[in-house]
């Protein structure tokens, strides 16, 4: 390739990405301002919700009673080193509710739900479906990704509220049942040292990995193509962009919450 | 080359393609094509894949623009409030998979008519019963249903709001010859019975006889030949005999 193709090859790319950003932009801005525009079908938000939260509570829930396990056996052999296993229940509870609880369970929802909304969605725009709605002046966006979006943002910081408590009981059955921790003590470090802020920031970080994990399904499927590989395509790349989106965006809310 | 609606006024003009033409990545599919259709006539396009059927078809419902040329629909340019004129009977059914029958045929009705789900569920049974339908069905849900009474279900949601203009997107494929046999009378029957214009795109020439009170043929994005049903057999234009022998050919 000489070197003016290579340069034609960077443009080239380089345009279909923003166009991709774009497009993308497009279509969140037509999703929010669907959200704050009625009818808002409230059934279909609780439907959402449940299959969001409740649903998904079976996988988010072991990944944070393992991850509240671990967290107590690596730190307890970190710090016996120094001598600081009194400061585990501090480091787990932070953990926890800061980072882990959320970035895992955005993780695993991106997984299950933003998955199942990318080829629900995708198998929807393939078979007409989508069409059919649009041909029949209901607005597909404010039916089928709307309702998504807005339990995405309710349901996934109470699923998280839920994994932080399971993950912080994880710890504290491993503390006390394996490392031999007296319980009282345990539980009052943990809850003396978790600051008003320390969830909050975590629910924050909830919210909005709701909104990414939905909004890039909903993308992803709404505008797939190629009948079944199409939609196969669609549910990976929107399993991979959300997961991508939710580290770039959790170090994004570290930054404004922490660097202070 | 024949037209039957030639003392056609504007007025009495449901759908009209004047000088359309219409092309992707630079391929023409479309080319300066005209068409006028009257009220409550029923035509079906013939033509091979890829000839431009749907996309005629897409020009009519606004989900395309012409690149040249304008498209008139009831005397104006496609939009959204006159969608609510037209209703469209898809390919594949395109039923909505996650809910019942009789949710998807009532599926845009309940907030317009502000029914509760017990007067919606009647209704629909209604329009089950004129697509010859048990009233069991409205219970079912899409994946429950063969073929044939699926695209009758969807026929059902097409006139569930009572258009005046039916579009048909290939109302026989997949189907075996009865049921598309049973799927073309009930498309003639109910555009008898509520007055509608339709507009058929197919390539099934069988079908397309029963449906149509005039056939038009499309071939490289122009109207190859338009005229009475009874005529497409005995015409000698070279469009149509070179249609007639793929089909006989490949037995479509």
């Amino acid at each position: 390739m000489s070197v003016l193709g290579f340069v034609g090859w960077i443009g080239y790319r380089s345009l279909g990405f923003l166009g991709a950003i774009g497009h993308f932009t497009l279509f969140m801005s037509m999703a929010i301002s669907q959200t704050l525009t009625p009818p808002y079908r409230p059934r279909r938000i609780l439907s959402a919700c449940l299959d969001l939260a409740l649903l998904s509570l079976p996988v988010v829930g072991l990944t944070a009673i393992f991850s509240g396990m671990v967290l107590v056996l690596q730190s307890y052999t970190g710090f016996a080193r120094i001598s600081a296993e009194s400061a585990i229940p501090q480091v787990v509870v932070v953990s926890l509710t800061r980072e882990l609880g959320p970035v895992l369970a955005g993780l695993m929802i991106a997984g299950r739900v933003g998955a199942a909304i990318a080829a629900e969605l995708g198998t929807m725009r393939v078979s007409d479906q989508i069409e059919a709605m649009q041909a029949m002046i209901k607005d597909p966006i404010s039916y089928l990704v709307v309702p998504r979006l807005i339990a995405g943002v309710i349901a996934m910081p109470i699923l998280v509220l839920v994994a932080d408590t399971i993950g912080v009981m994880g710890g504290y059955m491993v503390a006390v049942y394996r490392l031999g921790f007296n319980s009282a003590s345990y539980l009052n470090a943990t809850f003396e040292f978790l600051e008003f802020y320390d969830v909050v920031s975590g629910l924050v970080k909830a919210a909005v990995f709701g909104f990414i994990v939905t909004v890039v399904g909903a993308y992803k499927g709404y505008y797939a193509s190629s009948g079944a590989q199409g939609v196969g395509r669609a549910t990976t790349s929107a399993v991979v962009l959300s997961a991508i989106l939710i580290l770039v965006s959790n170090y994004l809310i570290t930054e404004a919450f922490f660097n202070r | 080359m024949t037209d039957p609606t030639p003392q056609a006024s504007a007025q009495e003009l449901e759908i009209q393609f004047i000088n359309v033409s219409k092309a992707f990545n630079g391929r023409s599919v479309l080319s300066d094509l005209n068409l006028a259709i009257p009220k409550r006539q029923s035509i079906v396009i013939l033509g091979r894949s890829g000839s431009g059927k749907s996309v005629m078809l897409k020009h009519i419902t606004g989900a395309l623009h012409p690149d040249r040329g304008q498209v008139l629909v009831k005397g104006r340019k496609p939009d959204r409030a006159l969608m609510e004129s037209i209703g469209v009977l898809f390919q594949q059914g395109a039923l909505f998979d996650s809910m019942k029958v009789w949710e998807n045929i009532t599926f845009s009705l309940r907030d317009v008519e502000g029914w509760n789900a017990r007067q919606a569920r009647e209704f629909a049974i209604y329009l089950l019963e004129q697509v010859d339908l048990a009233a069991d069905v409205a219970d079912k849900y899409p994946r429950d249903l063969s073929g044939g009474m699926a695209k009758r279900v969807a026929l059902a949601r097409a006139v569930s709001t009572r258009p005046e203009i039916l579009l048909c997107d290939e109302p026989t494929t997949g189907l075996d010859p009865v049921s598309g046999l049973v799927i073309d009378t009930l498309i003639r029957r109910l555009v008898d019975q509520f007055n509608m214009t339709c507009l058929t795109i197919t390539h099934d020439l069988a079908s397309a006889q029963r449906i149509a009170d005039r056939l038009v043929l499309l071939a490289d994005g122009r109207i190859a030949w338009d005229g009475a049903p009874a005529d497409f057999a005995t015409t000698d234009n070279s469009a149509v005999v070179a249609y007639r022998r793929a089909v006989s050919q490949t037995h479509v």
